[in-house]
């Protein structure tokens, strides 16, 4: 997930920020022929104020209209919304952040003169996360754009190794393979789903890879039988003595960043909390 | 005589098609014909094809989607907005019958997408009402489940 996060923030400063600005200087320097100071700007991805009061609105908008189910609204990494929604709403959240009628061109929170509708009607991914220190250690992040607003948004969930999800494939036709993958990484099982089987890994595959207690070296070993004259499999062996690594330091290399250095870009905009009455329906 | 009728089938299923016997591009241009006399030939929208009577569809969609809206309570807010969009956008349709006047006036487009919105509009109110979302937050998350580094 932040690995995600990351990657996008840096594919976006190279893809929007980086040829511009070179090839802006290298005109500038064969017009003139004289060296100048080019204004060198930081490759910092820009935050649209305007945008992300927009998308500040449409998150207490949704969380308005869908209270049931979620739970917090939140930036993360400056301007990405992202909903934290609980597991039993999944199917109705993203139903309606698929038209969900309401205005993010204009300022104002809801202008019914406007009735223009979010529409994130493209789901680009569905991705799994694992923390074992959790109570639920598994999460399912699902991110939705909007072809019509350029605009992003990202639901977050979450789930243990045996609770299920529902499938959201009859609000997206493309959720097919996304979960057939969280399915096959992580071990999530979708209610619903169309064809829910193993997607990225063999046939009788065991385990689940992108869990954090799998092992890096894996159970099986594949290999090719001169005799046999064919592919086995045998269980891993390690030649090495040592299979356990330690790959920290010991030593905490920026101690003043502990909690700066990735909490930095999560900005709570809307957080509730359930009722602590007794007769509330457990789900999980 | 059930066999051969059998093998006969079997024949048909198994033998070369050509490209222009595909039963789908046979069903899609079957449903991309447009009169004549209509003011375009395409949406310019692969799968979206040209509905001729757009004030028809979105009466009977909209019509729909306010009788879903009906079962929820009055104060949710979800039908609070949606009942007020749906009406004025009911009220535009009724006003104006010229195609491209009304398209303007909505302002979201081609004619064909906003019946495709209205659609799946109707497809989330019967989820919201299937699930009842109007309702307060279901199950707090457990601590600690949202923070980040853990």
């Amino acid at each position: 997930m932040l690995g995600s996060v990351i990657r996008q923030a840096v594919s976006r400063q190279i893809v929007r920020n980086a040829p511009i600005s070179t090839t802006a200087v290298a005109a500038q320097t064969q017009a003139t022929g004289e060296k100048k100071e080019s204004p060198k700007k930081p490759t910092i991805w820009k935050i649209d104020e305007h945008k992300r009061e927009r998308l500040a609105n449409f998150g207490k908008y949704a969380a308005e209209c869908l209270p049931k189910f979620v739970q917090k609204v939140q930036f993360a990494a400056g301007d990405e919304l992202e909903l934290l929604i609980h597991p039993s709403g999944v199917v109705p959240v993203l139903s309606f952040l698929k038209v969900s009628f309401i205005d993010i061109i204009l300022t104002e929170p809801i202008n019914f003169q406007g009735n223009h509708s979010a529409q994130f009607t493209n789901l680009t991914f569905i991705t799994g996360m694992d923390v074992p220190t959790r109570k639920n250690r598994l999460e399912v992040i699902y991110a939705l754009y909007s072809v019509r607003f350029n605009a992003r948004v990202r639901v977050r969930t979450y789930t243990d190794e045996i609770a299920p999800i529902d499938s959201v494939t009859p609000v997206f036709k493309g959720a097919d393979w996304y979960e057939r993958e969280v399915y096959d990484m992580y071990g999530v099982w979708f209610n619903n789903h169309p064809d829910l089987r193993r997607i990225l890994t063999d046939y009788g595959f065991e385990g689940h890879p992108f869990r954090k207690d799998y092992p890096l070296s894996g159970y099986n070993e594949v290999r090719y039988d001169p005799e046999l004259k064919r592919v086995v499999y045998e269980p891993s062996e390690l030649a090495q003595e040592f299979r356990k690594f330690d790959l920290n330091t010991p030593w905490e290399q920026f101690p003043a960043f502990r909690n700066q250095s990735i909490t930095s870009g999560y900005e709570t905009i809307l957080e509730t909390a359930a009722e602590p009455a007794p007769a509330a329906p457990q789900n999980k | 005589m059930s066999s051969r009728l059998l093998r006969s089938a079997v024949v048909r299923a198994t033998q070369q098609r050509t490209m222009y016997e595909n039963p789908y591009i046979n069903r899609f241009k079957a449903r991309s014909k447009v009169s004549e006399d209509f003011h375009k030939k395409t949406t310019g929208i692969t799968g979206l094809f040209v509905n001729e009577h757009p004030h028809r569809a979105l009466t009977v969609v909209y019509g729909r989607i306010l009788r879903a809206i009906e079962q929820m309570p009055r104060d949710s807010a979800y039908r609070k907005y949606t009942e007020a969009v749906v009406k004025q956008r009911l009220a535009l349709v009724q006003a104006e019958n010229d195609i491209k006047k009304l398209e303007e006036k909505i302002g979201m487009g081609q004619i064909e997408e906003v019946i495709e919105q209205a659609e799946y509009e109707l497809e989330t109110t019967r989820a919201i009402l299937d699930s009842k979302a109007w309702e307060p937050l279901v199950e707090s998350a457990p601590k600690g489940q949202w923070s980040w580094p853990v």
